[in-house]
């Protein structure tokens, strides 16, 4: 019998049409590969008691307590208390580069897809911001299923340009959200880490819950140029003409820098990071995400 | 430094091959649109220095590998003394003059000159170290260069001195000294030894060279500009014995005639020598006899012979073998024909036979109704038909009392004697004296003054002479029996270089005055006869001696047939042949079996075939549909007397000159011990695989 695609696969999912399809794939291969479901216990797990209001379910009364107390109270469960997640995706033009399918762009994408089929599989607030010198486009938080597709649909017609600007987005998108809760931040992080960081320090500062997800194409990571090569940045008018095997090592030595100092400013700064490379499985973005939600909900 | 193949350096253009390359990869390049520029220009900041040293370096090493690989296929040598000698620029170059004259056949047991001669240039060969050059000229009268530009392949040269063969020419060391004087100037090597080898033969050293100062002058400057050696290859007190080509009595030849041949046999021995002297004809032997030869000096020899047919034929005589057997045989070609024509040009004709000028000699060449007495095929013509005469056919032409010639025929029999032609005038009443003294003087050389007419009888001046030779001692047929009423008199001309008589008085009339003369006009004679061949002015004609004086004259006066079948090795071969040979193929048979084509150009009513400067003594034959024609080739006699010049006569001869003498030649040093130019490549082999693996470890290093 033969073997069911891995749609965790980002070859796979970059193959198929439609991200909001992509997206409920990844999840349910996702949970499917769990032994036991991650939101079980906490999404239908009691919460409080609170006193009988007359329309209110009768399926939900404690009859314990009332044997007890002779008191009505009903029975409230944690999943009716939503979350507000912010997806903060880049859309910066750096994001559309890609040795292979999918690029950085795509690959940040199946992320910001799949973490809001599962959050809004939840019941949970999703709201959606695209950003690249300043805030594109902005998708307000909404718990209602339908809401996926939605996120989907921006995401999937939005084409990646422009140059990022951290410091003056993250600061904006700080201000905008009024309420706290977790913040999705995906990205590249090509640019300045000053600024980068800064921008973290005022999301962390507004009590928010911050989760970064670093996107870089297998090639920005190894470097496996071998030809004389003119190199033209993507975001900007430089270029470089290099023998491109001469400058390997320096250049992830300056990479492994970059990516390590920013690992440990989000770590110092009570954020989680996760750095993942174009052709690397959903399924680490999730579990990160899961894990990080976690212990959120333990706090 | 020198290099065994210097023409392959050129190779040394392709150590920019690198250079080329690394600037069209500069124009080869992939583009990528990249995210992560920060990085890069900073990875790039930090090394751009050490880039650009590294792709300096790696140019470097890959420029100097092309250029050390064109520099090891080049196979550079280096000096003696390696790089020491390399640095001070120090080589050598030998110049080797190597006689193969046919004196250095000589030969004493198993050793000749020759041999001696190799062994020696074998010497200084083996003297000679990796980086010196060597250039190698064999000589014979005329130097051949077969090294011509110094080389400094060694092998080479030793394989050209060994191929070496002995020529059967002779020798003229002057002129091989004199050869080499442009090219030992012009080498550029600090040390030059020209080397002479030669069995020093005395004719070598030509004194009679010596007084052009431009010689001498060139000798003295070659001592100069290089050392020179003399290395003396002969044997002490060499003797030889020779025998010098044939002759035979009589140059017209019929079918049936009987002759003799004579010879000189040459004993340059100290000692008296007794030997067997062979004759052939056509390769047959016909006689053999011996001969006594005192030393130093010569014995004749004389054979009688017959040939019975028309053609050619080869008269060869063979001495017996001694230690220079090249010169045991001598060669003559003899033309047998069935007679020779001559022309007589009737000056005065009568109305009757008798009274023409030309009768009586017609008469005796040619009784009519009788026989030749000499094969004499004589044809009468008048003056108004000379214009379209072919002189060349015939082999004398008669002129009796003929008063002038048209100018175009003066120039035409002129040239004909030229090419050895004869001319026999008889005067008479008719001549125009102002005509002889101007147009024919230079043919007859003499003047005519005036007719004498007084009685006088005749005399020979000398009965030895080949035209008289007839008439010794006899009394009925004696020519001085005729009586001449008229005659002009004649001056005989000076001759212009030596300042004595241009012609020889053969006969005079009783008061001294010249009767016939004789003078030799290139390769042909020219006689004047002062009286005439008819009865008008004597009663000569009709003496018994009359026909006999003519039929000797004509026959002495002929032009030798055989005369361009017989040459000297170093001659042209020249065959004159009739025009329908141009359309034949034409082959030509040569000594020891060699054979090759010949082709014939076109010369008047001729074909001309030529094979120029024949190599070999010996027979050769020419081939062709309806033609068999023998040509023979002789060794020039003077090489035959190995007479050696001392090396006291040598300094005398040579003043001016420094040279060293050496007799023979052993290397001073022992084999070259140099590095050979293959091991100086093999060196630079090692250098270029260190150099190759020095640039893979590099170039992985640096772009890893």
């Amino acid at each position: 019998m033969p073997e069911p695609p891995n749609y965790l696969d980002p070859k796979i999912l970059a193959k198929l049409q439609g991200l909001e399809l992509k997206a409920r794939l990844i999840v349910e291969g996702f949970i499917s590969g769990q032994h036991r479901s991650p939101f079980h216990g906490f999404s239908v797990e009691f919460a409080e008691h609170r006193q009988y209001s007359p329309g209110d379910d009768l399926r939900h009364l404690d009859w314990r307590v009332f044997g007890k107390q002779d008191r009505f109270y009903i029975k409230q469960y944690e999943e009716e208390t939503n979350l507000y997640a912010y997806i903060l995706q880049d859309k910066s033009r750096s994001m559309g580069y890609g040795s292979s399918a999918p690029t950085k762009f795509e690959y940040a994408n199946y992320i910001a897809a799949s973490l809001a089929h599962l959050l809004l599989r939840q019941r949970d607030s999703v709201a959606l911001v695209l950003f690249s010198e300043g805030v594109e486009r902005f998708l307000p938080g909404s718990t209602n299923p339908a809401h996926i597709r939605q996120i989907t649909h921006a995401l999937e017609e939005t084409v990646p340009e422009g140059k990022t600007d951290f410091g003056a987005t993250l600061h904006d998108i700080a201000e905008r959200m009024p309420r706290r809760g977790l913040v999705i931040l995906i990205s590249d992080f090509l640019g300045d880490l000053s600024d980068i960081l800064l921008g973290l320090k005022h999301l962390r500062h507004k009590r928010h819950e911050i989760i970064v997800f670093q996107v870089l194409d297998e090639y920005e990571v190894t470097f496996p140029f071998k030809e004389l090569t003119l190199f033209r940045g993507m975001e900007s008018a430089q270029q470089l003409f290099a023998e491109p095997r001469s400058l390997r090592a320096q250049y992830i030595n300056e990479l492994n820098q970059f990516v390590g100092s920013l690992r440990s400013e989000c770590l110092n700064n009570q954020s989680d990071f996760v750095m993942l490379k174009t052709s690397d499985p959903l399924d680490i973005a999730l579990a990160s995400f899961v894990a990080t939600r976690m212990a959120t909900s333990k706090r | 430094m020198s290099f065994v193949h210097p023409l392959l350096l050129i190779g040394l253009v392709a150590a920019s091959i690198p250079i080329v390359i690394h600037l069209l990869n500069k124009r080869r390049f992939r583009i990528v649109d990249w995210a992560a520029m920060e990085f890069l220009l900073a990875s790039m900041r930090k090394n751009n220095r050490r880039l650009r040293i590294e792709e300096i370096l790696l140019l470097v090493l890959r420029t100097l590998l092309v250029a050390l690989l064109a520099f090891a296929v080049a196979r550079p040598i280096l000096g003696s003394g390696g790089l020491a000698a390399f640095l001070s620029g120090a080589k050598r170059t030998a110049v080797i003059l190597f006689d193969t004259s046919f004196s250095m056949g000589y030969r004493q047991g198993t050793a000749t000159s020759l041999s001696r001669g190799k062994e020696a240039a074998g010497a200084i060969l083996s003297e000679l170290r990796g980086g010196d050059s060597v250039v190698l000229t064999s000589f014979t009268r005329s130097p051949h260069a077969l090294i011509k530009e110094p080389t400094t392949d060694l092998r080479l040269a030793a394989a050209e001195i060994d191929r070496l063969v002995l020529s059967h020419d002779s020798s003229d060391a002057l002129a091989a000294l004199e050869s080499v004087y442009e090219t030992a100037r012009a080498c550029d090597a600090p040390t030059k030894t020209v080397y002479l080898i030669s069995d020093l033969h005395a004719i070598s050293f030509n004194q009679e060279r010596l007084k052009d100062p431009g010689l001498v002058r060139k000798l003295e400057e070659l001592s100069r500009v290089a050392e020179l050696v003399i290395v003396d290859v002969g044997f002490e007190e060499p003797g030889n014995l020779a025998v010098m080509p044939p002759k035979i009595d009589s140059t017209i030849l019929t079918p049936g005639s009987t002759f003799t041949v004579s010879g000189i046999v040459k004993n340059y021995t100290p000692s008296p020598q007794t030997l067997r002297v062979d004759l052939l004809l056509d390769g047959s032997t016909q006689g053999t006899t011996t001969v006594k030869p005192d030393p130093q000096g010569e014995a004749s020899v004389s054979f009688i012979a017959n040939v019975s047919t028309e053609g050619t034929h080869v008269v060869e005589l063979k001495l017996e073998p001694d230690n220079l057997d090249l010169d045991n045989r001598s060669y003559l070609s003899v033309l047998v024909r069935q007679g020779f024509k001559v022309l007589l040009v009737d000056g005065a004709p009568g109305k009757e036979k008798a009274d023409s000028a030309a009768f009586y000699v017609k008469e005796a060449l040619m009784p009519e109704g009788g026989e030749s007495l000499a094969a004499a095929k004589p044809e009468v013509v008048s003056v108004e038909a000379l214009p379209s005469i072919v002189f060349d056919e015939f082999d004398v032409v008669v002129f009796a009392n003929v008063a002038r010639l048209p100018s175009e025929v003066v120039q035409q029999v002129a040239s004909y004697t030229e090419r050895g032609g004869s001319l026999l005038f008889f005067l008479g009443d008719n001549v125009d004296r102002t005509f002889y003294n101007e147009s024919l003087r230079a043919l007859t050389g003499c003047e005519l003054r005036e007719v004498k007419t007084e009685t006088a009888g005749l005399t020979v001046k000398d009965y030895s002479h080949p035209a008289f030779r007839l008439f010794k001692g006899l009394r009925l047929t004696r020519i001085e029996s005729a009586t001449f009423k008229s005659r002009w008199l004649v001056k005989v001309d000076a001759d212009k270089d030596t300042g004595s008589s241009a012609g020889t008085v053969l006969m005079e009339f009783g008061s001294g005055e010249a009767a016939l003369t004789e003078r030799r006009c290139g390769d042909g004679k020219v006689f004047l006869f002062t009286s005439s061949a008819d009865t008008r002015w004597s009663d000569f004609p009709t003496r018994p001696a009359y026909p006999a004086f003519v039929n000797e004259l004509v026959r002495y006066a002929a032009r030798d047939p055989s005369r361009s079948l017989n040459i000297a090795v170093g001659d042209n071969l020249v065959a004159r042949l009739p025009a329908e040979f141009f359309a034949r193929k034409i082959d030509l048979d040569m000594p020891g079996g060699q054979q090759t084509s010949l082709s014939p150009v076109p010369e008047g009513n001729w074909v001309i075939c030529r094979q120029p400067s024949v190599p070999y003594a010996g027979v050769y034959t020419i081939r062709a549909e309806g033609l068999e024609r023998q040509y023979v080739a002789n060794l020039p006699a003077d090489e035959s007397n190995l007479q050696r010049i001392s090396v006291g006569e040598l300094r005398k001869v040579l003043s001016g000159v420094e040279f060293k003498y050496r007799r023979g030649y052993r290397a001073e040093a022992g084999p070259t011990t140099g590095e050979s130019p293959s091991e100086i490549t093999r060196l630079l082999l090692y250098g270029l695989i260190v150099i190759a693996l020095g640039e893979l470890f590099l170039a992985q290093r640096f772009t890893r």
